[in-house]
């Protein structure tokens, strides 16, 4: 059944709608908007619509705004990139050479590098903007060449990052994420804080710090079955992020940088702390001059986001 | 009475040797088992009690 007219009307003219949903069979519209905010307006303004007579109940869901994962220019944190031979990974920021100052690419290894495929790469690799599963390709979406990264070992040996830096050869705003703002230079988690990301495939999540000291063993590097130990690893009490959202930095409520995103499992979201990420990549990422007032757009549980796509 | 940092180093042993367990962590009174399963995992660790938390293994995203 088609949407009905003045509900596209209102999906054009209300920007905290993100979307629409055809009629589905239990008398259900979903509504897809920013925040919770808006979900209550949504649910007050129009409880119910009818459709060629019939009532449907509107049912909002706050999904985060929806992004294409397109080109993007000038480049900016929470799109897709990646190694010209892999998938999709989310590109993390733009942050700067901490001895030359020139302008990088953040985001893990296993994004920027070819390790999925068995063995990290060159220096000098393309990156391409959207990641290759997104549609980019050589050389007219190359945005960078692959510039250092920190090796990923193998037991008996353990790692503390999975990160790496590229070039950046197309146009870029600095320290600048979707649905964050300009970050606020880099802080330490402590379990219990709130924490955010905006990711290539969920877009904006936030969860809370469980874990600051974890080790873990993290499966995928060089082979599906193959597992590297990570040390000293920030650990979300809930998923904060899917497949395709490795690299997308974690800020906490003050905006400042605590962790880049790399792993997790079906219950919990993995950070490399952006401590060991700085120092070992010989990166700087400083204060920003922040809007003052200026919120984090309004977040979604990941959760929810999931089981919006399981019922569908 | 061992440091908790002696029971993490043996925690960390367990993590080797056991395909189950995924992860390890401490507070300042326990030490934290992330596992697959309950499996194998000691209830106490060089007198340190074991809390298990139970997820999926972590994988690259």
């Amino acid at each position: 059944m088609p949407i009905p007219k003045e509900l596209r009307k209102k999906l054009e003219e209300d920007p905290s709608i993100t979307g629409i949903s055809d009629p589905v069979e239990e008398r259900k519209i979903r509504i897809y908007v920013e925040s919770e905010e808006d979900a209550k307006r949504v649910l007050m303004e129009m409880p119910e619509i009818k459709i060629a007579g019939v009532s449907y109940k509107v049912e909002p869901i706050v999904s985060g705004r929806f992004y294409a994962l397109s080109r993007v220019r000038p480049l900016v944190g929470g799109i897709s990139v990646g190694n010209y031979r892999i998938t999709a990974g989310t590109l993390g920021m733009i942050v700067r050479d901490k001895k030359t100052k020139q302008p990088l690419i953040l985001s893990n290894n296993h994004v920027l590098t070819q390790i999925m495929l068995g063995v990290e790469g060159e220096i000098g690799d393309y990156v391409v903007q959207p990641g290759p599963y997104d549609g980019g390709k050589v050389p007219e979406d190359v945005v960078g060449r692959l510039l250092r990264f920190v090796s990923i070992k193998l037991p008996p040996e353990t790692n503390l990052v999975d990160a790496a830096v590229a070039s950046v050869e197309v146009d870029f705003k600095e320290l600048e994420v979707r649905g964050i703002g300009r970050v606020n230079g880099i802080g330490v988690a402590k379990e219990g804080d709130k924490v955010y990301k905006f990711g290539r495939t969920t877009g904006l999540t936030s969860s809370t710090i469980m874990d600051q000291f974890a080790t873990i063993k993290v499966y995928g590097y060089y082979s599906p079955d193959t597992y590297a130990i990570f040390e000293d690893q920030l650990i979300t009490s809930t998923p904060l992020m899917l497949g395709g959202d490795s690299g997308s930095i974690i800020v906490n409520e003050r905006r400042e940088v605590v962790g880049l995103g790399f792993a997790g499992s079906d219950r919990f979201s993995c950070a490399n702390k952006i401590q060991h990420v700085v120092e070992l990549l010989d990166i700087e990422i400083p204060k920003g001059a922040i809007v003052m007032g200026e919120p984090i757009l309004a977040i979604t549980a990941l959760s929810s986001i999931i089981s919006t796509l399981i019922s569908k | 009475m061992a440091t908790i940092i002696e029971a993490l180093n043996e925690a960390k042993r367990i993590l080797s040797a056991r395909p189950n367990v995924v992860g390890i962590s401490y507070r300042a009174d326990r030490i934290i088992v992330y596992a697959t399963s309950t499996e194998g995992i000691p209830t106490t660790i060089l007198g340190f009690p074991v809390e298990i938390i139970i997820t999926g293994r972590f994988e690259v995203l």
